[in-house]
């Protein structure tokens, strides 16, 4: 037990894991294997891959342990990684199209209430983005990066990422609406 | 930044959000870890193993090349020839008054008694205390070589120098005769003691030419006592037995 209450102390697991200590990487992977998974899922429709992506975020976690200096909380570290790690992903593996028409003023988005939505219906709408609109909806709706972050993150122009923000807010109002017309009629 | 009801709501949700990973994740992630991690410690161990193969190299060669010179350098001491010794610089300062000492003995020709404290008393103001410490290895390397060669020339030098001593005494003897028309027994002793004693001089000078003569006395004198008197004793009474035949001859 006291090796335990022991290894519960990050700080001490960190600099374990960093040495190569594979129980302390293995107690690390299961402490933020599921926040991860979850932040990898945002971008990656199939479960599995998603994974991969994560299982793949991991070791460059592990492998570059030693760069983390301990001045920002963990977890945000090993969160920008995976958001890294998936955007090449889906860079690599997907032909992300980025839509060309830049609108030349972005209106005010709208104040729209909050849906009652689930998880899943969430993920769901979330999947049914197109990914251009997917990821920069992601990263500043959800992770909260702004768009000149975002712009250089995705090799885009800022205004560009104004637009697909727009755009995927209004697809997803499009669908949000759809969905609550098709619960109303089953009532 | 303005937060639509949307953002906030799909935040809100997927921030809550846990999804667990399948059971073998670990594994996988055990075995990728694995990949990246043994080709470095494969890199290291392969290097240290070169790292230790060549100091063990390079210890082994400083090592003998040590013992080769330190075999190289008193052979090249005693080869070299006393007028480069007596030139030499502050290194082999130590040397040098060995050889003052020695040019002084050889013309002074002291008796024994002063060569046998001298050489210590000597030499001991000619040498700067900070240079002997500073060579006492190669000293000690210097000075225990030309014992053996000492050793070895002594035979040598040795014989003829009796040899030559008893045709003297022999000489005097005829000549003691033919003035005196004999020679009583302790004149012959006393002559035969001035001759041993001559040659114990001249022999402890060739000793002092490449030995410290302190060190080497105690050790040589009593051998010296022992074989050279009696092999002189002998040489002499047989010289002198024919001498006193061969003038009892010639008288008769």
């Amino acid at each position: 037990m006291k090796i335990i209450s022991f290894y519960e102390n990050q700080k001490v697991l960190i600099k374990r894991a960093a040495k190569g200590n594979r129980p302390a990487q293995r107690m690390l992977f299961e402490k933020h294997a599921p926040r991860m998974l979850s932040v990898c899922r945002q971008y990656i429709k199939d479960l599995h891959f998603a994974e991969d992506v994560m299982l793949s975020g991991f070791v460059k976690v592990f492998n570059n342990l030693h760069a983390f200096r301990g001045e920002g909380s963990f977890e945000g570290w090993v969160r920008r990684i995976m958001i890294h790690e998936a955007i090449s992903y889906l860079r690599k593996n997907q032909f992300v199209v980025f839509d060309s028409e830049v609108l030349e003023q972005v209106a005010h988005t709208e104040l729209i209430p909050a849906p009652n939505l689930d998880e899943e219906a969430i993920q769901s709408l979330i999947d049914a983005l197109p990914d251009g609109y997917k990821m920069v909806f992601v990263l500043y709706a959800v992770e909260g990066y702004k768009h000149q972050e975002i712009a250089s993150m995705l090799n885009i122009s800022e205004s560009t990422s104004k637009s697909q923000l727009f755009k995927a807010r209004k697809h997803l109002q499009n669908q949000i609406s759809t969905l609550e017309l098709s619960r109303s009629a089953e009532s | 930044m303005e937060t639509n009801g949307i953002d906030k709501k799909f935040k809100e949700v997927l921030e809550k959000r846990r999804i667990a990973p399948s059971e073998g994740a670990w594994d996988k992630l055990d075995d990728a870890l694995g990949a990246t991690a043994t080709p470095k410690r494969k890199g290291y161990r392969w290097y240290g193993i070169a790292a230790g193969f060549t100091g063990i190299i390079l210890i082994s060669v400083l090592y003998f090349s040590g013992r080769q010179e330190g075999l190289v350098n008193p052979s090249a001491v005693v080869k070299a020839p006393e007028e480069e010794k007596v030139q030499t610089t502050g290194s082999e300062m130590v040397e040098v008054p060995e050889e003052v000492v020695i040019a002084e003995t050889n013309e002074a020709q002291p008796p024994a008694e002063e060569i046998a404290t001298a050489p210590g008393g000597i030499s001991k103001p000619l040498v700067p205390a900070q240079q002997v410490s500073d060579k006492l290895a190669a000293n000690t390397k210097i000075e225990e070589l030309p014992v053996e060669m000492v050793q070895e020339e002594s035979p040598v030098t040795l014989v003829p120098a009796i040899d030559t001593k008893i045709a003297e005494v022999l000489a005097q003897v005829q000549a003691m005769e033919k003035l005196n028309g004999g020679v009583s027994d302790a004149e012959i002793d006393s002559m035969l003691r001035a001759a041993q004693k001559e040659l114990e001089v001249e022999s402890r000078i060739g000793y002092a030419a490449s030995v410290d003569a302190l060190a080497l006395l105690s050790d040589v004198e009593d051998e010296l006592n022992r074989s050279l008197r009696d092999q002189l004793f002998e040489k002499l009474k047989e010289g002198y037995q024919k001498v006193r035949t061969a003038v009892v001859y010639r008288n008769d």
